[in-house]
């Protein structure tokens, strides 16, 4: 098979991902909520379908069934909870209340971040060849709990530990048949670099914004690596902060000017800069990626990110 | 093989490895047959039922994606329009919709957005106000009723009631009959803001500076018809649904935009129940004139009233119309002078409210 140029590259219009949405909402709206899981399904069947990397598109296997299966486990927990909480606000148990809402967080995330992962891992292929997830719950509730607990007695300067260890652990975890991943940032780094980019966001009155969103960007692809029989594939980025400046400022007033209907047009402009930053420095041989991973079935955790609203990774 | 029956090129991948063959595919109305040579010259074949596919995807406008078989599946990839176009396994008519529409043209795309948006617009702007409208009447009045005590009792706590003057404007309440079975309540507050409004349930809450500045018990008496109006037609418990209502719509369309396009809905929902909570004003004041009437009342208290409030605090800033919840009440004076002159009441004079108005004024601390 012909060794395509490996870049990543995005071919969604603005036109097709504003047709999409203008659809799942008519249908969403129609069925009273109930196609909901389908929506989310075909939205996320485009995203993949729309990237392409060293000439082959990726393709997203889940189906609306299977998350509306997941999106009922995830209301009834969601909903118990609800119950709960507002049980006892009732009977003015406050401090339970409050407690408990703690409690469900901390533990709900790390299931919600791990249940999402695999599903989503496990309904994403490239060339016939099925994305994995290798993370364990066990070990992601801990490291959760431990970063949470740490960054509030630290009000908040372990943060930066903390989303890079949730990086490392998540990223290293994803698995592209035979190729794994690897995160390779540094918490320390990652501190001051927010730390710097904060400051001088302040001194130049927000110019420097964007400057600041580029280090972030390159420091999330420069230290990620594929690693294909135990050699090292590495990422580069080449975004700017002229870059960023650019395609911030055309989105804000394309939102604006639109009253936000361009909005599909902006996600576009986004994904299209995204991927066209990307660099591999090094050659994946594309021919010898060996499936892996094991069939999964089980959707409950994607649709409980879906509500928590978690972006992550 | 049949004459009519085009052959395709194709990629197969065994489910293996992300290595491909180059094969020819033939498409036959209910299955696929799949040919390649192996080193050696020899041809393989393979048939794949179309009902037993496992998955198919056309990913572009001429790329398909077809799996076939127990996991890991075998994947078939063609490049050909041709074949996109003859390929068509069984869908859902939802699916065939998305498709039809994201890869169709503008005038798909535009009918579409327009029957989406004008939908939205009716939902918003007729159906759920109206299904707000009939589940107020699900909530018991003793629950409004035990909510209004809470909120009372939480706002209260800071403020300085004026315990004489309340007891006065109470006695003064119990002359009128306002045609209702809510426990009302009125409190005096002393604030130096020209205020007054009413919670759900029955309490109504007046400030010191807006009695100060009043002329006669007719004014007071409007005043108390006016907040009742409130009370009696559940404004508040209304207008919560409403919010509740417009808010989760809305949330459920933002579920798929974020940012920016958020803030811009966000603004116009609030802007849009303001214009609500006017009509509720005009509603109330329509109910104040008619306590009036039936407590034979002169309904002039109404203007007197409006008169009263127009003057403002003296460091009141304008608002603009459209963004004030109590405005207008130039059009609303017009609104009850028409009234007025519309259907004049008999009216007679009252000694003993009068009486327990010239308390009140006489109590000023």
């Amino acid at each position: 098979m012909e060794n395509s140029k490996q870049e990543l590259s995005y071919h969604g219009t603005g036109q097709k991902l504003f047709a999409l949405q203008i659809v799942n909402i008519l249908l969403t709206i129609v069925t009273l909520g109930i196609y909901y899981p389908w929506a989310r399904a075909a939205y996320m069947r485009f995203s993949m379908n729309e990237t392409e990397f060293a000439g082959s598109r990726f393709v997203f296997h889940g189906t609306g069934y299977e998350m509306f299966k997941g999106m009922i486990i995830g209301l009834l927990v969601v909903g118990s909870f609800y119950g709960l909480f507002f049980y006892l606000a009732i009977v003015q148990q406050s401090f339970v209340s409050g407690f408990i809402v703690l409690a469900f967080m901390m533990l709900i995330v790390p299931f919600a971040i791990h249940s999402s992962m695999k599903y989503r891992t496990s309904r994403t292929s490239w060339r016939g060849i099925h994305f994995g997830y290798r993370g364990d719950l066990k070990q992601m509730t801990v490291l959760f709990l431990k970063g949470f607990v740490l960054t509030i007695l630290t009000l908040g300067i372990y943060g930066a530990w903390f989303t890079i260890d949730l990086r490392k652990y998540v990223l290293g975890n994803v698995r592209i048949g035979s190729v794994e991943m690897n995160y390779k940032g540094e918490g320390g780094k990652y501190f001051m670099m927010n730390l710097l980019g904060y400051l001088l966001t302040i001194i130049t009155l927000g110019i420097y914004s964007f400057w600041w969103m580029k280090d972030l960007f390159n420091y999330y692809v420069d230290n990620l690596v594929l690693v294909q029989n135990g050699r090292e594939i590495r990422l580069k980025s080449i975004a700017t902060g002229g870059g960023f400046f650019k395609l911030m400022i055309k989105n804000m007033l394309l939102i604006m000017l639109t009253f936000g209907f361009a909005t599909p047009w902006a996600v576009v402009n986004t994904l299209k800069f995204v991927f066209s930053n990307v660099e591999f420095l090094d050659e994946l041989d594309l021919d010898a990626i060996q499936q892996t991973e094991q069939e999964y079935k089980n959707a409950a955790g994607e649709d409980l990110s879906g509500m928590l609203d978690l972006g992550i990774v | 093989m049949p004459l009519d029956i085009s052959v395709f090129e194709g990629k197969l991948f065994d489910g293996k490895s992300s290595n491909s063959k180059s094969v020819s595919v033939v498409l036959y109305p209910d299955r696929l047959v799949i040919q390649h040579e192996s080193e050696e010259g020899l041809k393989h074949n393979q048939t794949w039922v179309i009902n037993d596919l496992k998955d198919f995807q056309r990913i572009s406008k001429e790329l398909v994606q077809i799996r076939f078989g127990d996991f890991p599946s075998q994947m078939l990839e063609v490049r050909s329009l041709q074949f996109a176009e003859s390929f068509n396994p069984p869908s859902t008519s939802f699916e065939k919709l998305t498709h039809k529409v994201v890869h169709g043209g503008w005038v798909a795309l535009l009918s579409i957005s327009f029957l989406v948006i004008s939908f939205l617009g009716v939902l918003y702007f007729f159906i759920l106000p109206w299904l707000a409208e009939q589940s107020v009447a699900f909530v018991p009045k003793e629950y409004e009723v035990k909510m209004g005590e809470g909120i009372y009792k939480s706002m209260v706590e800071e403020k300085d009631i004026d315990i004489s003057r309340t007891e006065i404007a109470n006695q003064f309440l119990k002359q009128i009959d306002f045609e209702t079975d809510y426990p009302l309540q009125v409190t005096v507050v002393d604030s130096p803001i020209k205020n007054a409004f009413a919670l759900p349930g029955g309490h109504v809450v007046i400030y010191s500076k807006l009695l100060d500045n009043m002329q006669s018990y007719k004014e007071l008496a409007a005043l108390l018809g006016h907040e009742v109006g409130h009370v009696k037609h559940r404004h508040t418990t209304k207008h919560i649904f409403r919010s509740v209502t417009g808010f989760v719509l809305i949330s459920v369309f933002l579920g798929d935009f974020s940012g920016l396009s958020a803030t811009l809905l966000d603004n116009a929902n609030q802007i849009h129940q303001l214009s609500y909570s006017r009509s509720l004003e005009t509603e109330a004041d329509l109910v104040g004139f008619e306590t009036l009437g039936h407590n034979h009342i002169d309904p002039n208290g109404m203007i007197m009233l409006f008169e009263n409030l127009q003057k403002g605090d003296e460091n009141g800033s304008i608002v603009p119309e459209f963004l004030s919840t109590h405005p207008i009440t130039e059009n609303r004076m017009q609104l009850i002078q028409d009234k007025i002159e519309e259907m004049p009441t008999t009216h007679v004079d009252h000694a003993f409210l009068e009486g327990l108005f010239k308390q009140i004024q006489e109590n000023k601390n």
